[in-house]
């Protein structure tokens, strides 16, 4: 039950910065997720709030109390590690107590928090056995009783599911959000899986090369993205970018698509002042763009040449080529459709999105 | 291969002449030898000199070796690698060369006929931390991050997680440092006089005399010593099994 500060924090490998200026406030009992690319930091920033590395400049807080140089094991944080790092000559029981021991807990405590952890993740059954002898699910249910047996004041993952197969992952996942719910400790967690962190946090960091992108909730990071890489990192498919050259009309803002297209936005302005006109790139999200089979008046649509379907069941992705380059939407009808054929699609204007191609910031609608 | 050992054992059954007969199986065998050296001489007392020296600086090699071995793998710090090049070099100084600073080192400290002039040479090896270097640089870091989180110091991650691991190591330097300091025989014969804190090696060379060599008594004290030898071979060799460090990460 602890909040956690993060002030100014800096760190340097050498000449080469590896996270600068981060800068953030995490509330008792909320889950954080840092995502970005590999090498954006995360790790490392998730390491220096453990104690495991270094901070060169700034400030780690939990609660009032300032931790930059309190060894790891005084700062009462427990951490589960990517490849979960279970002590191979333990049995699953020594490696759940481990952390117990080291804080000299009287011998029947142990066997009792020991086995409630073990119980809460279902490992009660594996208790005797190696490492060695386990799944690699079974593995990383152990390094999480190692996490929770401790009732900690903050909890780091860094990547844990990042080796398990697809199907154990999702599982793996929604058992994390409950026992989240269970046990409503401070939570820290790395991945760079987008889908983890949409499901998982309270809220979203986004980061890349050392620098927070983006802090948000999961809507706000994907419906409201602060610029052109936090648009095009979270979405599965991705964003859809296309040049535009924006100018401005009366009664709106007309925008010419690179290769020809064009379409009109009555009674629409955003938060900056664009002049007569402006290089931009617009945004549009795969399940944004519809298909439409029958034309309708006042309709903002574009055409383009269908070139590859990929029916995901539910709803089918339509790859499609246009004059302004490739783009991906949704369709209902699966069936009947031709390689070569014209698509029409629908776009709704609330949904565009509007990045400027020299900041890459994202544009507001006002109007 | 197996000859010389079993004229060993052949002869310390002999007596007299017999000793100086090729025979395999001794006319008549006897164990007149096994009571004089058991019974008579200060074999007992070598033997006893001999295991305190070995079992002792074993310890210390595995324990001063592992540690500095550990350091020099898993810590950064400035000197680091000037360190481990100091350690590497003391490797090619050849013992006989040592032995005249040792023994000077010995007479001016009062080391001379006691235990801890036998055995200070051995107690910490060039070797040894090179080995054990090179074992821990292989022991994954998550493991020791591990611990940290768990709430061990640095001298606990390194006796309960780091040291369990590299098991094997230790068991082979084990064996090299016990056998070696067993059969050591220049530096235990120099730095001593007294014959009871001779250890084997030299108590079985005193056997030799000036003028004759009672061969009989120096084969039966030879196939004793080599008994503790093989027991901690076969002690040790089981501990020897490879893979057991990398079990507990991944899937």
């Amino acid at each position: 039950m602890s909040t956690v500060s993060l002030i100014q924090l800096n760190k340097n490998f050498k000449e080469i910065s590896a996270v600068s200026d981060f800068d953030m406030f995490i509330e008792d009992k909320e889950f954080v997720v840092l995502v970005g690319p590999s090498g954006c930091g995360k790790s490392t920033t998730l390491r220096m709030i453990a104690g495991l590395e270094d901070i060169t400049s700034g400030t780690v807080k939990i609660d009032d109390r300032i931790i930059n140089n309190v060894h790891p094991k005084d700062r009462d944080i427990a951490m589960v590690f990517q490849n979960y790092a279970l002590y191979p000559h333990m049995n699953v029981f020594k490696n759940i107590s481990f952390g117990l021991r080291a804080r000299k807990y009287p011998k029947n405590e142990i066997e009792l928090k020991t086995r409630k952890a073990a119980e809460i993740l279902d490992l009660t059954e594996l208790l005797e056995r190696l490492p060695g002898e386990l799944s690699g699910g079974q593995k990383q249910r152990v390094a999480m009783g190692r996490a929770i047996v401790r009732e900690p004041k903050l909890f780091l993952f860094d990547e844990p599911l990042s080796n398990l197969d697809a199907k154990l992952r999702h599982k793996m996942r929604a058992e994390m959000k409950k026992l989240h719910q269970k046990v409503q400790t401070t939570t820290i967690y790395v991945t760079h899986d987008q889908i983890e962190a949409m499901t998982l946090a309270d809220r979203i960091v986004i980061m890349r090369s050392g620098v927070i992108e983006q802090i948000g909730t999961p809507y706000e990071v994907y419906h409201e993205p602060a610029n052109h890489f936090v648009a095009g990192f979270i979405g599965t498919p991705t964003m859809n970018f296309i040049d535009c050259e924006l100018e401005k009309t009366q009664p709106g803002l007309h925008c010419q698509l690179s290769g020809g297209s064009s379409f009109q936005l009555d009674h629409f302005q955003l938060n900056e002042e664009i002049g007569p006109s402006r290089e931009m790139y617009i945004g549009i999200r795969p399940e944004d763009l519809i298909h439409v089979t029958s034309k309708r008046e006042n309709l903002i649509s574009i055409d383009a040449q269908l070139e590859v379907v990929e029916p995901l069941g539910a709803e089918t992705l339509l790859i499609c080529k246009g004059d302004f380059g490739e783009i991906t939407g949704k369709s209902n009808q699966a069936r009947g459709l031709q390689w070569g054929e014209s698509i029409e699609f629908e776009i709704n204007p609330d949904r565009i999105h509007f990045f400027d191609k020299k900041t890459r910031k994202r544009l507001r609608r006002i109007i | 291969m197996i000859t010389p050992i079993l004229f060993m054992l052949s002869t310390s059954f002999k007596e007299g002449a017999e000793v100086y007969s090729l025979t395999i199986f001794p006319e008549k065998p006897t164990l007149v030898n096994y009571l004089f050296i058991l019974g008579e001489s200060k074999f007992i007392i070598w033997t006893v000199n001999s295991l305190i020296i070995a079992v002792l600086s074993t310890f210390s090699v595995l324990f001063f070796d592992g540690l500095v071995g550990y350091t020099l793998a898993k810590f950064s710090f400035r000197g680091r690698e000037i360190v481990f090049i100091a350690i590497l070099s003391t490797l090619m100084i050849p013992t006989e060369m040592l032995i005249i600073p040792w023994y000077m080192m010995s007479r001016t400290f009062g080391w001379l006929d006691t235990y801890w002039g036998i055995a200070f040479p051995g107690l910490m090896t060039g070797f040894g931390t090179f080995l054990m270097r090179q074992f821990f640089m292989n022991l994954p870091d998550e493991l020791i991050d591990a611990a940290r989180m768990d709430g061990w110091s640095e001298f606990a991650i390194w006796l309960r997680i780091a040291m369990p691991l590299v098991i094997p190591a230790l068991s082979a330097l084990a064996i090299f440092h016990f056998l070696g300091n067993w059969t050591a025989f220049i530096w235990p014969l120099i730095v001593t006089n007294d014959p009871d804190l001779y250890t084997i090696p030299v108590g079985i060379a005193s056997f030799n005399g000036e003028f004759q060599s009672d061969w009989e008594i120096v084969m039966t004290a030879s196939c004793l010593a080599t008994i503790p030898t093989l027991f901690v071979f076969i002690f040790l060799q089981k501990f020897i099994i490879k893979g057991i460090m990398l079990a507990g990460l991944k899937g």
